[in-house]
Order: structure tokens, then C-alpha cells, then sequence
């Protein structure tokens, strides 16, 4: 652990999670702190970490009430977080766990706001490009997509450079997405099965990386099979960390550390209104196959977001911080099934809810290059896991300072993180819920049965790289992919 | 899925009973030997653990928590962590409560929980119904499974143990993982293992790391 760490080790020790400093609201680098360092290159120091908490419960003095930051507009403006700003104390009185949950909740709003703000600066609903523009984690120069890092043949990647566009791809134009068809690009994870939508399409998933988590792949060859082999150290990825002062006074500075994605996407048909998703402009290509035989083909397609992770690795929580939201009409939990809603979901039909077991697998074979999928099959989704206590209020709340905005329409489920990271027993650090799981991106693993239903944490605590014998990877699988 | 199914006799019932009856010899040895081992561990240090809302509940769950301590030789901020988004401390109160003893339990601890040979009080001193209750929380704390406090009692005093049939009951799915016997071998249980790849290949943390306080 490094000094720095240590010292913020015995603040938490006394106080939780309390980690606050001044706010500022847009994202850069600290003016003249850059040094030679390799924890500078790899995650240099950041100018204006958001560090908004979700109360006033570390004012000082100690306030009267204890009430909750209010939710406007301003918060749209108020930037990244560096890591989660989160306090023992809050709305609900000594009850730590369900305080520290709404900080990290609150924590998981700002991020989706930073990172879905338009890539051109603007305010989300103020951009001059439109009012669905580029977000910052579409822009290559914020966000690199994994099929652009780990290159075929174990090539090392260039941060912000595209590998090449297959041919097939001739309508590709900057701006737009390229979705390079492999089987994770529509298959769940441990190959659990295809979520399939109320048109008969595949959805699609992707994983992205910010450039912190993509310069220590770099900087350490992990982009190769080879250099996998060759790295002799453990894997640890920098890690976000909020600005504070040392004993002496001195500024500290506060580091993005790394952040990967994984998003969910359906295709738009025409009984869906594209005014109610982000949507992109994308290229799905599909590579030449053996079995069956058949060509390469890329077609476009108008993707709405259907699904998203964030997952922040910070100082205080190297388990990584996992955040989920998804499309608003996504599925129905079990109380809005016995409810019998008969609104129109992306994964779920009412009409048919009584004739058909929720949660099923698609019948094999599973060829997303044939759609719509045979014999009208359409997935029959319902949310296993309720969202956690105050997500329902904080959704409400940052929903309407969104409202008239696509992203109105999307709803955090949960926000899983480490209640003692430092546990020298458990190395998932005892997460907080036991169990998360997004309905477009673990369909199949929902629920509260150990090790068979999804926990973010415990699943990718079991994550290696591809050295042998396979050594961990911190919490991430996108060390796998290197060829 | 309802964690309340594993207590009916459901599949996964079914089995636990004849994993125990199988193991009768096994684990009449373990129940003594438990039994031995907290009397001799007595109080340990302890801290609070997050507090509920219900003043009354809380007081009972602390001595309930106090008590396990005691029983299990777990420091209570192990077995009930300040912020602990298992709580399975909740459901084991919850199945103690269900005996009748369970007040007389709760009492006699609270009068003797600052003498140095508490656990043998509650062990071996006390009314069968209380001492074989107190066997049956240590049990569980370690098992994750309920045994009827009347069978250990049987099986205590059975001429012929070996023929006594014992059936506990697994209290939940998240109880199976949350057994104490995994952590005090300082290892995890068969199919659940929070540990990372490769960690079979280094040598685990101090016992005291998985049972004392920080």
C-alpha cells in the first residue's frame, strides 16, 4: 500500500468512508503537477475532481440536520468523481450501511451524468450538436473500445487509434460506432445465453476502458498473450483517489484511476421511438465463419443503449466500484408483473406474461448474423432483485433535472462496493449488495443464491490474465481477450 | 427464491438429513468437542455492531451477538461486522427465538457475562434446555444448519449415540456460506470461495486474522 494510501487508511478506519475537498466543474489535468513518474504518466493528477457527497454530514461544524444534497441542475455541471465521496453518517441516522449505500449511489448518478455529458463540453441538453449528441465515453480520445486494444497478433495499441476498418465497412464514417461481432458481442457471460428483444433482435454488448486503465495495459504489454507471459509483477490498476491535503498541509492531488464500461445495446426497429433512447449511428460487422460458412458481412444499424456499467477502480475500494443503470422500460419487477402493467418493455411482453416462463433461455442455435431469431422468439425478462432503498428517490430525482433529455429514461439499479476493503479474509471486501445484476447484461444469473447468482465483485474476483499458470487480473476479465 | 424452502423438507433438506445421519459418529464428536472449546475460550473483545432501529430489538440482538461470541470464541465484530450487508446475525436471532429456553438463555448470560467462566456457566452448569440451546446457536453459528436442541440433548444422553437419527435443518443458502467451521479451518466452503485464483497455492492468513477483532 502505497503512503498515500496508508494515510487515507486511518481516516476511513475512524470514520468510514469520509473523504470531501473542494468541488470543481469540468474535467483536466493539475497546471504544472505532471512529473516524470510513471503513476504520473499512467493516471496524472486531475484538476477538478467532483467530490459532491450526497449530505451535509461532514459539514463543519456538524450540522444541526442532517439533510440530503438537493438534486438540480447544477449537478449536471459539477464533473467526474475521482472516487466515491461517501460518510457513515446521513439521512439514516447510525445506520452505516444503508448511509454508505447512498453515497455510493449518489456517487454511481454523478458518474452517469460526467460520462454521458456530450464529448464537446456542453451541458447534457445544451449541446450545439443536437439533443442526443456524441457522449464522452463514445469519443475515442476519452474511451477506447477493447476489440481496439487488444489487437489481433498481440499488436500494441495506440490511445485514441481506431485498428483498421474492415472493408465491408465502407459506410463507416467518423462519429460513428463499430461493433466488431465476436461471441461476447451478444452472448452473456461464461456463454449463459443471447438476450433477444421484442423485435427478434440480439442485443449487443461492448466493453470500453478510460486511458488510465489503457496506459497500464500498455505501459506493461498486457495487450499480448506474450506479454502477459512476460510481466512478472501482480497486476494491480491505478486506482481514482479524491484531492486531500498531507499532515503538512500540503495538496494531494486527486487521480481518475481506472475505469472500464460495459454497455448494452438493442437495435431499433420501427415501433421503437428513438426519441426515448441514446442512440448511435453503428456499423456491425461480422466476421467471415468456417461453420457455417459465411461471409463477412457490416450493416448499419441504429443502436439505442439499453444497459451500462461503470466500474471505477479507487483508493478505497480496489475491489473496483460497479455501477449499473438501464433503459427505463427495460423489464418489469416481480411487483409490477403481479400488477399486470401492460406498458410496453423492451424485454418483456404483458400480453403473453401468463402463457410463458420468465427468465428462459433462447432455443439453440444461437447465429446472431440470422435475425430476426427463429420462430419469433422474443426473451420473456422480469427483475429478480429490487433496486436498493433510496435508488427509487435518487432516480426520481436526478430523472428530472434530466427531464427533456433521452437520458430521462434511465434508472440506476444499484451501486455494488466494498463495506471493508481492507479485509484480509475476504478479498471481495464483503460487497454491499451481496447480489447486483443488470437485466440486459447477467439476464441469466439474477438472483440471491451464492456463487450461481451475479455479484460483480465475487465473479470478476475471479478473473487471470492468460500467463501460465493464470495469475489474477484485478477484477477484470478484458485481460482474457489479448491475443 | 424463498430461503424459507430450507426448512421444509425439500430437496435440499433431504439431503442435509442424510449427510447427517451419515455422519452421526462425526458429529457427535463435534458437538462435545465445541462444547468444550467455548467454555474455554470465555469473553472475547468485541465491538458494537450497526445498531437497528427498534431500541428493544437492538438490545436483544446485541446480548444475543454477545452471547455467540461467547459461544462460538468469534470476536462480535466478526460475527457481526459495523456495517454487514449479509446480516445473517438477523436470521440466526430469528431461529433462537424460536425456543422456548431462549429467554432464560439471554438471561442468565446477561447476569454472568463479566465472570471469566461464563461459557462454562452456559455450557455445563446450566438447565439442560439451556445448555443444549446454547450448543444448538454455537451450531449453527458454525454449521449455518438448526439442531433441535431436544436431539443434542437425546444424543448427549443416548447409551447408544451411533443410533440416535439427528436431523438439522439448513437455515438458508447464504447460512451455508456463512459458517464459522469454514473460516476457523481458514478456508472457504466447497463451492463458494471468495478467494482469488492461485490461493490454494499460498498459505492462508493467521487464524486470528479470521476471528479477532482488527
Amino acid at each position: 500500500m502505497s503512503k498515500k494510501a496508508l494515510l487515507f487508511a486511518g481516516i476511513v478506519g475512524a470514520f468510514g468512508f469520509t473523504m470531501l475537498a473542494g468541488s470543481s466543474s469540468s474535467i483536466g489535468q493539475v497546471a504544472g503537477a505532471a512529473s516524470d513518474s510513471l503513476e504520473d504518466k499512467i493516471d496524472p493528477p486531475v484538476a477538478n475532481c467532483n467530490v459532491t457527497p450526497d449530505s451535509n454530514a461532514n459539514q463543519n461544524p456538524p450540522p444541526s440536520k442532517i439533510v440530503p444534497t438537493p438534486i438540480t441542475r447544477s449537478l449536471l455541471t459539477s464533473g467526474q468523481p475521482c472516487a466515491q465521496t461517501v460518510n457513515g453518517k446521513g439521512p439514516h441516522g447510525n445506520d452505516l450501511l444503508l448511509n454508505l449505500q447512498r453515497g455510493f449511489d449518489f456517487y454511481s448518478w454523478l458518474t452517469f451524468v460526467a460520462l454521458n455529458s456530450p464529448n464537446d463540453g456542453a451541458p447534457i441538453g445544451e449541446s450545439k450538436k443536437g439533443p442526443d449528441p456524441t457522449t464522452v465515453w463514445e469519443d475515442i480520445n476519452n474511451y477506447m473500445q477493447l476489440a481496439d486494444v487488444m489487437l489481433p497478433e498481440g499488436r500494441p495499441p495506440t490511445w485514441g487509434v481506431r485498428d483498421t476498418v474492415p472493408p465491408q465497412c465502407k459506410d463507416f464514417r467518423d462519429g460513428m460506432m463499430l461493433i466488431r461481432m465476436t461471441e461476447e458481442t451478444f452472448n452473456q457471460p461464461f456463454k449463459s445465453g443471447p438476450l433477444i428483444d421484442q423485435n427478434g433482435e440480439y442485443a449487443l454488448f461492448d466493453i470500453l476502458m478510460n486511458k488510465p486503465m489503457f496506459d497500464y495495459i500498455a505501459e506493461h504489454r498486457l495487450y499480448s498473450v506474450q506479454g502477459q507471459e512476460e510481466f512478472a509483477g501482480p497486476i494491480i490498476f491505478p486506482s481514482g483517489s479524491n484531492p486531500t491535503k498531507d499532515k503538512d498541509g500540503k495538496p494531494i492531488p486527486g487521480r481518475m484511476g481506472a475505469i472500464m464500461l460495459k454497455v448494452s445495446w438493442k437495435v431499433l426497429g420501427n415501433n421503437d421511438d428513438p426519441r426515448k433512447f441514446h442512440t448511435v449511428d453503428a456499423m456491425v460487422y461480422t466476421p467471415p465463419s468456417e461453420k457455417p460458412k459465411t461471409n463477412a458481412t457490416c450493416v448499419r444499424r441504429k443502436l439505442g443503449l439499453v444497459g451500462f456499467h461503470a466500474v471505477h477502480k479507487t483508493e478505497f475500494a480496489p475491489q473496483w466500484i460497479w455501477t449499473t443503470f438501464e433503459h427505463v422500460d427495460n423489464v418489469p419487477d416481480n411487483q409490477e408483473v403481479k400488477a399486470r402493467k401492460s406498458r410496453r418493455y423492451n424485454f418483456y411482453n404483458a400480453t403473453s406474461a401468463a402463457s410463458r416462463k420468465p427468465n428462459q433461455l433462447p432455443p439453440q442455435p444461437w447465429n446472431p448474423s440470422k435475425e430476426p431469431f427463429a420462430d419469433h422468439f422474443k426473451s420473456q425478462i422480469v427483475r429478480e432483485i429490487s433496486v436498493t432503498d433510496d435508488v427509487p428517490a435518487l432516480n426520481k430525482g436526478f430523472q428530472t433535472i434530466l427531464a427533456g433529455t433521452v437520458w430521462a429514461n434511465y434508472i440506476l439499479i444499484s451501486t455494488q462496493w466494498p463495506t471493508d476493503f481492507r479485509s484480509a479474509t475476504d478479498p471481495t471486501g464483503a460487497p454491499a449488495p451481496t447480489f447486483l445484476a443488470n437485466t440486459t447484461l447477467e439476464t441469466y444469473s439474477q438472483g440471491k443464491i451464492p456463487i450461481a447468482s451475479s455479484s460483480c465483485m465475487a465473479c470478476h474476483g475471479n478473473a487471470t490474465t492468460q500467463h501460465k499458470p493464470a495469475t489474477p487480473s484485478d477484477f477484470t476479465f478484458t485481460l482474457e481477450k489479448a491475443h | 427464491m424463498s430461503d424459507l424452502k430450507h426448512k421444509k423438507q425439500g430437496p435440499i433438506a433431504q439431503d442435509a438429513n442424510e449427510r447427517a445421519i451419515i455422519a452421526l459418529t462425526r458429529r457427535t464428536v463435534l458437538t462435545g468437542a465445541a462444547a468444550t472449546a467455548a467454555a474455554a475460550v470465555g469473553p472475547v473483545s468485541t465491538q458494537a455492531a450497526a445498531p437497528t432501529r427498534n431500541p428493544q430489538t437492538d438490545k436483544q440482538l446485541d446480548l444475543f451477538l454477545e452471547l455467540s461470541a461467547v459461544l462460538t470464541g468469534v470476536a462480535k465484530a466478526k460475527l457481526a461486522p459495523a456495517v454487514d450487508p449479509i446480516k445473517i446475525k438477523l436470521e440466526y436471532l430469528a431461529q433462537a427465538k424460536k425456543e422456548h429456553a431462549f429467554g432464560q438463555l439471554l438471561d442468565l448470560f446477561s447476569r454472568n457475562k463479566g465472570a471469566p467462566n461464563v461459557g462454562d456457566i452456559i455450557c455445563n452448569k446450566s438447565e439442560p434446555n439451556v445448555r443444549f440451546l446454547a450448543r444448538s446457536i454455537m451450531l449453527m453459528w458454525y454449521l449455518g444448519v438448526w439442531y433441535d436442541p431436544k436431539d443434542l440433548r437425546r444424543l448427549a444422553e443416548s447409551p447408544k449415540p451411533e443410533d440416535e437419527k439427528v436431523l438439522p435443518v439448513v437455515i438458508s443458502s447464504k447460512a451455508y456460506t456463512q459458517g464459522w467451521v469454514w473460516r476457523v479451518a481458514q478456508t472457504h466452503p466447497m463451492g463458494a470461495s471468495e478467494w482469488t485464483f492461485g490461493h490454494w497455492a499460498t498459505k492462508p492468513p493467521e487464524l486470528d486474522r479470521f476471528i479477532k477483532s482488527a
